[in-house]
């Protein structure tokens, strides 16, 4: 039971007022002219009286009128989703052991209900064992979506799905899930996935830690997932010889603050595979694991792996230069070209907000049960009567 | 008519009429014929008549000794007393002991007026008997009329001793006196000792409350007194044991001090009908309560 207008439930503290009135009117005596004085006198103290109740039922009469008429105007409903307890319930499960890990009492009493769980692959395929979890799989957001629509239940049944907060839903767009949606995320930083990390020299590792600060860490993360490996090959090709001098400066700059190993080609060698080529020349074909920045001209972002300066590299021609923050620049490319930065992971309510209840079945309309009102209205009237027929004979 | 309907009437001589007819019954215990003024009847001479009685006029007419009888003049004083204390302005249930008490006077008044008796009212004020309305004629329309007038107030205060006068030597009289015969010492049981005399009958109307023979309050009360200015605020409950126990201690002396010769006593509840409270005085049957 719920009300419409909760705050009006402070007025039950109306209920002090008529107590407070039957111990006022208790105190006043009632005039009585007597003709004999001195058979009331008693021989030892005269008795006072002390707190005691008479009338009391009709005290509680009121006090229980005045509470029905509180909860009457504070307008009490039932919510009613109907079937919401009796429907079916599905169960969609990530395939991740850190998952699994974090709902196993969930599922566990889901198997023990005989409720169907799915994996969440492409296709979905059924639990059968909660500790045979489909290795090597994680669903990208189109796959989640296929899996969330394909499995749609019956009319009043819930979905419960079981996922991993990790940083790839930070800019996912939101997703149509069927209506009886209930969504079990574990918590901030239990994702279970690997640590994106470039491994240094003398087994230091090169990561983003969790508050987006770029650190270099002596002990690797337990599951850690090797990305690049210092020393990284650069290949620098810059006709002009004062630009070359400025990147590689920024280069050595990044070298002394992260211990960011490399070794720098000039010229270009057929059969050697570059990590990182800075050029001022148009890249072409581009190869994918290779990070391409071109200096000094203005390209299209359709290429993930090329990226562009439009200014020339000289503290005249480009402001970046010129207040010091090429080597942050160039930094920031590596690190998204790398995947070390990923955006920090959304809060379960800003998670929640993403799985949007389609409306092809409008969710039931919340039901305002009337007859709870209309049963308070009636015990009100009931008290009020009882009340008068309590009161009127003793003249109150 | 129950008392309430006829203290509402607001009229004693319609009062009084109407229930001294409830009656049928009188002060004294029948006619007595005798000489006198006004004619009754004629009879044969018996021996032992007073031959003066003998008209002669009618033995020249029929040849028969016949004496002229009259019927006899009344010589019964009728004195009404009431009692005009503070504790006659006692209420319950709306019926004023006052009221009570005039409408007693009211009817017996009536009585003794059929019967031809001489009337006469006094009050007792704070200890003092005050001559109301003197004996005379026309003396029952006066005493009705002073009675709708009156009011109670004050105590009786101590040491102060009525005195009654004397009536004449050839009249017998009859006092009948209405009041509460609530007292602080025996002040009412001294005058009425007094007044008691082979010359003089005393006939008492005690009207007490039913709170007053049976306390039964319950709640909290604050009791003022009616003849002085004292209150006691108390649990009714509390005290109520030790009220009832005074109360019937009190009843009881009084009762057993008015065990008195040429004194007629009745006991009425304001809730008693007066006509039946006037029928136990006048026919001296058993009383009505037994306090």
């Amino acid at each position: 039971m719920t009300f419409l207008n909760p705050a009006l439930l402070w007025g039950m503290l109306a209920v002090a007022v008529p107590i407070a009135l039957h111990f006022w009117h208790q105190q006043r005596a009632a005039p009585m002219p007597w003709a004999m004085l001195r058979w009331l006198e008693t021989p030892g103290q005269p008795p006072r009286r002390g707190i005691q109740f008479n009338n009391w039922w009709l005290l509680l009469v009121r006090c229980l009128a005045l509470l029905c008429l509180v909860m009457l105007l504070a307008r009490p409903s039932v919510m009613v989703r109907p079937g919401t307890e009796t429907g079916q319930r599905l169960h969609l499960v990530e395939p991740n052991p850190a998952v699994v890990r974090a709902f196993r009492f969930e599922l566990t009493q889901a198997q023990a209900r005989h409720e169907p769980l799915w994996w969440a692959s492409t296709p979905t395929r059924s639990v059968t064992s909660l500790d045979d979890v489909p290795t090597g799989f994680s669903p990208n957001l189109l796959q989640w979506q296929a899996a969330l629509t394909s499995l749609s239940p019956a009319s009043g049944g819930q979905l419960h799905t079981y996922l991993a907060n990790s940083p790839g839903w930070a800019e996912a767009p939101p997703l149509q899930v069927p209506v009886g949606f209930v969504l079990h995320a574990t918590p901030f930083g239990a994702s279970g996935l690997p640590q994106r990390v470039l491994a240094l020299p003398n087994g230091r590792r090169l990561l983003v830690s969790v508050g987006g600060q770029l650190q270099v860490v002596a002990r690797p993360p337990v599951p850690e997932k090797v990305v690049a490996t210092a020393p990284l090959q650069i290949l620098l090709t810059c006709r002009q010889p004062a630009h070359r001098a400025t990147l590689t400066a920024a280069l050595a700059a990044l070298k002394a603050v992260y211990e960011l190993d490399y070794s720098l080609d000039i010229d270009l060698i057929k059969a050697k595979h570059y990590d990182w080529v800075l050029t001022d020349c148009p890249v072409p074909n581009p190869a994918s694991a290779t990070l391409y920045t071109v200096v000094g001209q203005m390209g299209d972002a359709h290429r993930p792996s090329v990226t562009y300066l439009p200014d020339l590299p000289t503290p005249q021609t480009s402001s970046l230069v010129a207040a010091g923050q090429l080597p942050e620049w160039l930094a920031t490319q590596l690190l998204q070209h790398l995947g070390l930065s990923l955006p920090p992971p959304l809060s379960q309510a800003a998670l929640a907000r993403l799985f949007v209840p389609t409306a092809n079945t409008t969710p039931p309309p919340v039901q305002t049960e009337n007859w709870l009102q209309t049963a308070f209205l009636t015990l009100f009237l009931s008290l009020l009567l009882a009340e008068r027929c309590l009161a009127l004979p003793k003249g109150l | 008519m129950n008392v309430p309907d006829l203290i509402r009437l607001n009229n004693l001589p319609l009062v009084g009429k109407l229930v001294s007819q409830e009656l049928n019954l009188g002060l004294h215990q029948s006619h007595r014929n005798g000489t006198g003024v006004e004619f009754a009847q004629y009879r044969d001479y018996r021996p032992g008549d007073d031959p003066k009685r003998i008209d002669w006029r009618r033995f020249a007419q029929t040849n028969n000794y016949l004496v002229r009888e009259s019927e006899a003049e009344s010589h019964q004083h009728v004195r009404l007393l009431l009692d005009q204390s503070g504790s006659m302005n006692y209420a319950e249930n709306g019926v004023r002991r006052l009221d009570y008490a005039r409408l007693v006077l009211a009817s017996l008044a009536y009585v003794a007026n059929r019967q031809g008796d001489t009337l006469s009212l006094s009050g007792l004020q704070q200890g003092v008997l005050v001559p109301l309305v003197p004996p005379g004629p026309q003396a029952f329309q006066k005493v009705l009329g002073t009675l709708a007038g009156l009011t109670a107030s004050g105590p009786w205060p101590a040491g102060a001793v009525p005195t009654l006068p004397f009536g004449s030597q050839n009249k017998t009289e009859l006092l009948i006196l209405v009041s509460d015969l609530l007292q602080l010492s025996d002040e009412w049981l001294g005058f009425l000792r007094r007044a008691a005399t082979p010359r003089r009958e005393v006939w008492l109307v005690q009207v007490l409350g039913a709170q007053e023979v049976n306390f039964s309050l319950s709640g909290f009360y604050r009791f003022q007194d009616l003849e002085t200015a004292q209150t006691v605020e108390v649990q009714a409950e509390a005290i109520r044991e030790q009220v009832r126990a005074n109360a019937n201690a009190y009843f009881r002396h009084v009762a057993a001090q008015l065990q008195l010769p040429h004194l007629r006593r009745v006991q009425a509840l304001l809730t008693d009908p007066p006509a039946l409270v006037l029928r136990a005085l006048l026919t001296n049957t058993a009383p009505l309560h037994s306090l």
